[in-house]
């Protein structure tokens, strides 16, 4: 017994020697670390990749500064090497964090990028996949960030923010973009990044995201639209659910702040078509209440209850109608639900996927648990 | 054995040759006293008293030698000899022998003991009269404490052999004593408790004492240098203390301890590894807080060496694993810096090690000074003159603080950071992890006096480990260190407390 216990107190020690890294000696000042990629078609040749370097500004309090440097190449390695002729530095992708496609490049097909990401020693497979939505994908690296010197970093802290408050699109990594591109039964999408004046100035802003057909765009969707995907996808933890009461007078809208969420995804066979349940089951607060409903009475509060649930079905149906006719691709992962649920099914309609997909009947059932309503009960009244 | 001397040469009855013989020894040695004198009931009766001025009590020569032999009428018998008179009737001291070996008078005369001729004798008496200025018991400033006893030795071996006696009163505390050194016949002593200490350690230290030729000893570290096992390992095989308290610790654990006259240092053995971090303090504090500490003082010794060689490792090898902000302020911290970061973390080393050494040697008066040159100078002027990237200055800094909580292994571990940083630079990681293999297969090869150097932190038995890694609670350490005191392994009862039940 005692004897085992020191054998596994050794298989540490010995991994130690398995996982210690290279061996070359480089000077840490010497790296021009690469924050971020971009890759556009290029002019002369096929690729021009945009690279992000960590610039220091010289002078007695030194300070990051974000430098970019193209290169053009008839393959992405040959674009980014060519850069170097300008930079006159080898980058160094080991802390390389977001790398975004322009839509050109994405329609041609990504595959090219992530075999080279997902084969690179250097490169991590968490580095973050984006799309851009502005005509390259260099000028989100060229447009200001706010609170980071580096842009690509900024992308990061963004998404980190997306997750927390907006819910707007999600971060796509290295690996789960190839896990979608070569699963069965889904399709992948990837959050789009682009452009938007703040204060008159060129900022980046992420919220959207493009959709795939194999390595391929096909389309985008916005930022309101994508919240539908992800609450299908189960991905939704935090954000906020508009409700318009009335819509022609457009009055009374109630703002409600997600706490969480489950989705349910079933698969059926109804009269030997394959079907699909979607169950959602939301947990919100009321945080903006412009009506002069009362929290108070149950009449009110089930009448908010049911409004919300309505629209929320609404508005998951019409984000899976849209994908299914204008762009027939399984970015839910319906598909794999058939395969993990219904296995047998799952076999024979897998070489038809894309036109079962396409006519696949949808049900969405959501139920919406309002749990507070913040520190008022009845919205405030105005006395003339 | 003095060259043209021996005890059957020249060694007569007469007074005056034996005289003439001592002052052919003592030549240009003014220091002897060659004192004369005569009983004043029988002046036949002719007496010489020689000693070494300095050293003797001049009281007890006065008052118990000289005085008894001049003012006292002595009756001489046929069957009684004089010396035997002078001995048994006449000397007043506790210590007197009589001898006829030139040997024995010249050391007695160097110890500062008072020799006694007298004229037709061919023997003579020697006397204790020993008396020298010694230092005051004070604690020792290298091996301070904060509880418990307060006092250290001396260079005086007696005085040292009476503070251990007083805290261990058994008559099973030994203490033999040997001479070494050709010239300087330094005293020391080997104290164990029979029945604790192995008989076999005992016989080792025995033989290799025995093979000590030295013409003099001056400290302890004479000595160890001669009985050590592993002579050229950076560690210490043998311990040494300043602390009465400490030495009579070592003792009950079954381990041995020599004393050395002219030395406040004692050497105690065998000594292990787990040694250097367990402190005299972790015994008198609560073991709560002994625990704590030494687990500190361990993290802070693997810190001491390896945080040089794991930064560079990190900055010019593993960048990937740094993460991105710390990336980036190292990075910008190093800016401009001229020097690669090995030749920096080298340079900054031999800085702090200079300053350390020059605090050691400087008189205490110019500390102050000392630290404003190195903080305000050395430090914050070199980072912003780009000489040295702060970080860096961080990591050694704190290496050389660190290192200064196990003063005993301070030479050790500078040359341990050193080898480690080298072979960081060379390989990185792997380089390091490399060293560190080696080291630790050093480390668990060597023996102190046969005892396993790691034991017993080579155990996975809870067991062995109680006073370790933490201190347990001294109700709890029921036994004593396995291979050290293996003869009689039972320490003491538990006081009816176990880990098990609730205190009472």
């Amino acid at each position: 017994m005692r004897k085992n216990y020191a054998k596994f107190l050794f298989l540490p020690l010995i991994m130690i020697f398995l996982i210690s890294g290279c061996w070359n000696y480089r000077e840490i000042e010497g790296l021009a670390i690469v924050a971020g990629i971009a890759v556009d078609r290029g002019i002369h040749h096929k690729y021009l990749a945009t690279m992000e370097i960590i610039g220091f500004k010289p002078g007695q309090e030194s300070e990051i500064e974000s430098k970019l440097v193209s290169g053009e190449g008839d393959s992405i390695l040959e674009a980014i090497r060519n850069s170097y002729n300008i930079s006159g530095q080898m980058g160094y992708f080991n802390h390389t964090r977001a790398l975004i496609i322009s839509q050109d490049v994405a329609k041609m097909g990504i595959l090219p990028i992530t075999d080279l990401l997902f084969r690179s020693p250097l490169i991590r497979v968490s580095l973050a996949i984006l799309i851009s939505k502005e005509k390259t994908a260099g000028e989100v690296l060229a447009a200001r960030s706010l609170n980071q010197p580096i842009k690509s970093f900024q992308i990061c802290e963004a998404f980190a923010v997306q997750q927390k408050a907006l819910s707007k699109t999600a971060e796509i990594k290295v690996f789960e973009a190839v896990n979608a591109m070569g699963g069965e039964g889904t399709d992948l999408f990837l959050p789009t990044v682009g452009v938007i004046s703040n204060q008159g100035q060129p900022t980046m802003e992420l919220s959207g995201m493009a959709v795939f057909q194999q390595d391929k765009l096909v389309g985008l969707l916005d930022g309101e639209e994508s919240k539908y995907v992800l609450f299908i996808r189960n991905k939704v933890q935090e954000g906020i659910l508009l409700e318009n009461m009335d819509r022609e007078a457009n009055a009374t809208l109630i703002s409600f702040k997600i706490l969480k969420n489950q989705t349910w995804i079933k698969p059926v066979l109804a009269k030997g078509k394959p079907g699909v349940k979607i169950a959602v089951k939301t947990t919100v607060d009321i945080w903006e209440l412009d009506s002069p409903l009362n929290y108070d009475s149950e009449q009110d509060r089930k009448m908010l209850k049911s409004q919300a649930e309505k629209e929320l079905q609404a508005n998951i149906l019409r984000i899976v109608r849209k994908v299914q006719q204008n762009y027939g691709t399984d970015i839910f992962g319906f598909g794999s639900q058939f395969r993990s649920q219904m296995p047998e099914l799952w076999k024979e309609i897998k070489p038809e996927w894309r036109d079962y997909f396409t006519q696949l009947k949808v049900a969405v059932k959501a139920e919406v648990e309002i749990q507070k309503s913040g520190m008022a009960i009845k919205s405030l009244k105005v006395e003339d | 054995m003095y060259k043209g001397f021996s005890e059957e040469n020249n060694w007569t009855e007469s007074l005056q040759q034996n005289e003439a013989l001592l002052r052919e020894l003592f030549k240009n040695d003014d220091t002897i006293i060659y004192r004369h004198f005569e009983n004043q009931f029988n002046s036949d009766l002719k007496f010489a008293a020689i000693f070494s001025s300095g050293i003797v009590n001049n009281e007890i020569i006065n008052e118990n030698i000289i005085l008894p032999i001049v003012a006292n009428n002595i009756r001489l018998t046929d069957k009684v000899k004089l010396i035997d008179v002078l001995k048994n009737q006449i000397i007043i001291s506790n210590d007197i022998t009589k001898t006829r070996e030139l040997d024995n008078i010249i050391q007695a005369i160097l110890n500062g003991n008072t020799v006694l001729l007298h004229d037709g004798a061919s023997e003579a008496l020697i006397i204790n009269s020993k008396d020298w200025p010694t230092r005051v018991i004070s604690e020792p400033e290298n091996e301070k404490g904060s509880l418990g006893p307060r006092e250290g030795f001396t260079e005086s071996l007696l005085i040292n052999l009476a503070m251990v006696k007083r805290k261990l009163k058994t008559h099973e505390l030994k203490f033999k004593f040997r001479v070494l050194g050709s010239r300087s016949q330094t005293k020391i002593c080997i104290c164990y408790i029979e029945g604790l200490a192995n008989e076999a350690i005992l016989a080792e230290l025995e033989t290799r004492l025995d093979k000590i030729h030295l013409d003099g000893i001056l400290d302890a570290n004479y000595i160890v240098e001669f009985i050590k096992d592993a002579p050229l390992s950076l560690f210490k095989t043998v311990g040494n203390t300043e602390r009465p308290d400490v030495v009579a610790g070592k003792l009950l654990e079954g381990r041995i301890a020599l004393i050395l006259d002219g030395t406040p240092v004692a050497i105690t053995l065998p000594y292990l590894f787990v040694e250097y971090f367990q402190t005299n303090d972790d015994y008198y504090n609560s073991f709560f807080i002994a625990s704590i500490t030494r687990i500190i003082r361990l993290f802070s010794f693997i810190l001491t060496i390896s945080a040089p060689a794991v930064f560079l490792a990190l900055t010019a090898f593993h960048q990937e694993i740094i993460p991105e902000p710390l990336l980036l302020s190292i990075s910008l911290s190093r800016q401009r810096v001229p020097f690669p970061t090995i030749i920096e973390a080298l340079i900054l080393g031999l800085v702090f090690e200079s300053m350390r050494e020059a605090g050691v040697r400087a008189s205490s008066n110019i500390g102050t000074s000392l630290s404003i040159v190195g903080a305000l100078i050395l430090g914050q002027a070199a980072v912003d003159a780009h000489f040295f990237s702060a970080p860096m200055l961080i990591i050694v800094g704190f290496t050389v603080v660190a290192g200064l909580m196990f003063p005993k292994l301070s030479g050790a571990s500078m040359i341990l950071r050193l080898i480690l940083l080298f072979f960081a630079a060379l390989m990185g990681i792997y380089g390091y992890i490399f060293a560190l293999s080696g080291l630790f297969i050093h480390l668990f090869q060597i023996r102190s006096f046969g005892v396993p150097y790691m034991s017993p932190l080579n155990s996975l038995n809870f067991q062995d480990l109680k006073d370790t890694i933490i201190r347990a609670p001294w109700w709890y350490m029921e036994y004593r260190p396995k291979f050290i005191g293996a003869l009689n392994r039972i320490r003491q009862s538990n006081g009816d407390r176990k880990l098990e039940k609730k205190l009472r």
